[in-house]
């Protein structure tokens, strides 16, 4: 959907961008992040080691909200520590 | 405000397009902005005098910076240039690997030549930038590497085989550092613009029917600016992307979300 409305509003000079977290420690994921066995487990698989914090996140957000990426539009930013690289 | 790059160390490869007053390159670009923002460049390229240009234009600002003759297809001079780096400044955080060259031609139209040369520069380029910068982050607890990319690797183009395969290695090397090196802190991402206004594709943009015929791909109807493509490697540089590793950041006002 990211895409489709990208391009449709591309023109109107409003930008439509699409982020993807990887496993972040926010209330939503709490218990992947406070049972150890499930934190461990998770984890191994991310080549970064741990989860993001969620200002991580915002500060993707950040990026894509400001005039700072002025030509990124129908993009995705993928936030995952790693995990999808491999 | 806060500099987003205060006390870092940066090298960028193919820097030399950075000088008051004239078309910038992404490099050239992305110096200044490292320079804005806190950061100790070091400028390479192959081109010495528009690089030792740059590098005093942006010491007469305020900021430091150097340059240093770096081939990106030699080993030596690799390690020449981060040894020049590490005795200016005693550390290397921020690698960009920008350097490149086109071939434009189809794949029957490709001489050998100009397919290893195309493959060397970014490919072996960003190889040996990886393999010598490294060892050099790991020592100050990591770092962020930036390989320039294009939308070149994610989708078919004839017209430049050479530079597009070119730019499918980059894609892929980068992910395989990325998993490699994430365990010592240092970041590896892919940077893909799209169609810029710089002096790389001045030659082939400068055609007005060529660039129609680009700018009608382009949902935003308009080419990047060097700037808007240094404002997306600052981002990948600086710590705001903390998180974000083995990633493709596409800057193409559109074009391949189509």
């Amino acid at each position: 959907m990211s895409k489709t409305v990208a391009i449709q509003y591309a023109s109107e000079n409003i930008r439509v961008n699409s982020v993807h977290p990887g496993y972040t420690k926010t209330p939503a994921a709490l218990p992947l992040f406070t049972d150890p066995e499930l934190y461990a487990d998770r984890t191994s698989q991310i080549p970064m080691g741990r989860y993001a914090e969620s200002e991580e996140i915002a500060n993707s957000i950040l990026f894509l909200a400001s005039d700072e990426s002025s030509y990124i539009t129908g993009a995705e930013l993928v936030i995952d520590g790693g995990h999808n690289a491999q | 405000m806060n500099e987003r790059l205060a006390g870092k160390v940066v090298l960028i490869t193919g820097g030399a397009n950075g000088l008051d007053g004239q078309l910038r390159g992404f490099g050239g670009a992305f110096a200044r902005t490292a320079a804005r923002e806190g950061a100790s460049v070091v400028i390479t390229d192959v081109d010495e005098k528009n690089g030792q240009l740059t590098a005093s234009q942006i010491e007469d600002s305020g900021s430091k910076a150097l340059f240093a003759r770096l081939d990106v297809t030699k080993s030596a001079e690799w390690q020449a240039a981060i040894l020049v780096a590490q005795d200016a400044y005693g550390r290397l955080d921020v690698l960009v690997n920008n350097a490149g060259i086109l071939a434009a031609f189809d794949v029957e139209h490709t001489s050998e030549e100009d397919w290893e040369r195309v493959l060397a520069v970014h490919a072996t380029g960003a190889f040996l930038g990886t393999k010598y910068v490294a060892p050099v982050m790991r020592q100050t607890g990591g770092g962020s590497i930036v390989n320039i990319s294009s939308i070149a690797a994610m989708v078919g183009n004839p017209s430049s085989t050479a530079y597009a395969t070119a730019k499918g290695a980059i894609r892929s090397f980068t992910k395989s550092a990325a998993i490699q090196l994430a365990g010592d802190g240092i970041r590896v991402n892919s940077l893909h613009p799209g169609f810029a206004d710089t002096p790389f594709t001045v030659d082939s943009l400068g055609d007005p029917a060529v660039l129609k015929r680009r700018l009608s791909g382009i949902p935003m109807g308009r080419l990047a600016t060097a700037q808007e493509v240094a404002n997306a490697i600052l981002f990948l540089a600086s710590v705001e992307s903390s998180y974000v590793t083995g990633a493709e950041l596409v800057v193409d006002g559109g074009c391949l979300a189509q």
